[in-house]
């Protein structure tokens, strides 16, 4: 993502962030005085943390939140035009990493795996940038960040395969039978139909676990790898509201594509087995 | 020549990934230590409704005295998105999401066996800050929040009451409040 900049795919992440602050300026006055995450609830939450987890925590009420979230907006929706090869788009994906690291810390709660992984990309793009921001250190942050995925699908996939619950195949329905996540006239068909359910345990952890073998297969292998991650996390947004998931996690492909490439000359692999 | 910024980079890199690697397998103290010094979530851990899965969403609840009788429970409820829209935009799970977090720190303090020390646990201070930040009718003399978990929402609904705080009088200033004696 960071070594092909003029690729649209390498950008989708920043849609992510625009939804985020679409999202947060409307839950802007839960921030304010009285409200759920207003400064007061967050003195409380943070008493115990250090002092690195908690600067920020309680700076800046509902207009706080609207202003920098109004910049963050803006500032990824410049990077989905522009990508990060050119100096306003470098600045620009910069400074959103700033804006999200406000967000994060006032915000301390409330997040999920898609907000862990921006920060992480938006962090490697700080350090590459530092790094001089050239094409070797631009591949450096690929092949880093393709690691990362590689490790959170595969990690996440070992986990499911510990859980008695997914191995039974009943997770599934169990999920989409909540109201937070669900969709109760198919949590309804996998109760009806427990053999629907356990193939899409199946799948799922069939999927994570073998993720790592992206980096190795050829080409076509491999598109049908990240195609089906694409699947994957469509549906989840689909069924289960995880609408962030998609645009951080696919986001993120253009890295496993670049460092696979990468990885196929390292090993010898036949020239028509390389991603173009 | 070398680059050692490249070098760095690298070196730099490499060492956040093990420690994420590690982050996965180890739990332990020592790592605990290191995810309190590192902010931002940078040590990322990686797990997607496992090893257990949601099964029920959980619901802070709470219930006001007046006159020496408590009154109906109410809830500090956010809503949920719509389904239609909810896979674009879902500013919803961030809330319900954040009382999920405060829940699920709650109940891991509680069964480490706290006793009364659970009372000044920042997630119970947090929710017991939430629940008090609610609008109230005068002459409420004490306060008591619950966590209800709520399934079943594709056949029989169930409901369980996970969690029940302490009665906390509120004094002729509300802003005072304190738990009631055992």
């Amino acid at each position: 993502m960071f070594s092909s900049p003029g690729l649209i795919a390498s950008r989708i992440l920043f849609v992510g962030l625009v939804i985020e602050a679409a999202e947060l300026l409307m839950l802007r006055p839960v921030f304010d005085d009285g409200g759920p995450l207003s400064r007061a609830t967050l003195m409380i939450l943070t008493s115990g943390a250090r002092w690195q987890n908690r600067v920020g925590a309680t700076l800046g009420d509902g207009r706080a939140i609207a202003a920098v979230a109004g910049c963050q907006g803006m500032l990824a929706l410049i990077v989905v035009l522009e990508g990060v090869g050119t100096p306003i788009g470098i600045a620009s994906a910069l400074a959103c990493l700033c804006t999200n690291a406000y967000l994060h810390v006032r915000k301390q709660i409330g997040s999920s795996g898609a907000e862990q992984l921006t920060m992480i990309v938006l962090m490697t793009f700080a350090l590459v940038v530092v790094a001089g921001g050239g094409s070797a250190a631009r591949e450096i942050g690929d092949a880093f960040i393709a690691a990362q995925l590689v490790l959170a699908y595969f990690a996440s996939g070992v986990s499911k395969l510990a859980s008695p619950v997914w191995r039974r195949g009943e997770a599934m329905r169990g999920v989409l039978s909540t109201e937070g996540y669900g969709v109760p006239a198919l949590a309804r068909i996998l109760l009806a139909h427990p053999r629907l359910d356990e193939l899409m345990c199946w799948s799922v952890i069939a999927w994570e676990v073998t993720f790592p073998i992206v980096l190795i297969v050829p080409r076509p292998v491999m598109i049908g790898v990240l195609a089906a991650g694409v699947v994957f996390h469509a549906s989840c947004a689909l069924l289960m509201g995880l609408n962030r998931f998609l645009w951080a996690f696919c986001g993120c492909y253009p890295a496993v594509w670049v460092t696979a490439a990468h990885f196929h000359e390292m090993i010898g692999l036949r020239p028509d087995s390389l991603p173009s | 020549m070398r680059d050692w910024r490249l070098i760095g980079l690298a070196g730099a890199l490499a060492s956040w990934w093990c420690v994420s690697a590690l982050n996965q397998v180890h739990s332990g103290a020592w790592m605990w230590r290191l995810r309190r010094h590192i902010p931002l979530g940078l040590i990322p851990l990686w797990t997607f409704f496992a090893p257990n899965p949601a099964r029920a969403d959980p619901r802070l609840v709470w219930r006001e005295e007046f006159d020496g009788s408590w009154e109906g429970a109410r809830e500090l409820h956010f809503g949920f998105a719509p389904i239609g829209s909810r896979w674009l935009f879902n500013p919803q799970l961030i809330l319900n999401k954040a009382i999920a977090d405060l829940v699920r720190s709650l109940l891991i303090l509680d069964t480490s066996d706290q006793g009364r020390s659970l009372l000044l646990s920042p997630p119970y201070l947090t929710l017991l800050n939430m629940v008090l930040s609610q609008p109230r009718r005068p002459r409420c003399s004490g306060i008591q929040f619950a966590i209800v978990r709520t399934s079943g929402a594709a056949t029989a609904r169930q409901l369980e009451t996970i969690f029940l705080s302490e009665v906390h009088s509120l004094g002729l200033d509300t802003r005072e409040c304190s738990p009631v004696p055992a």
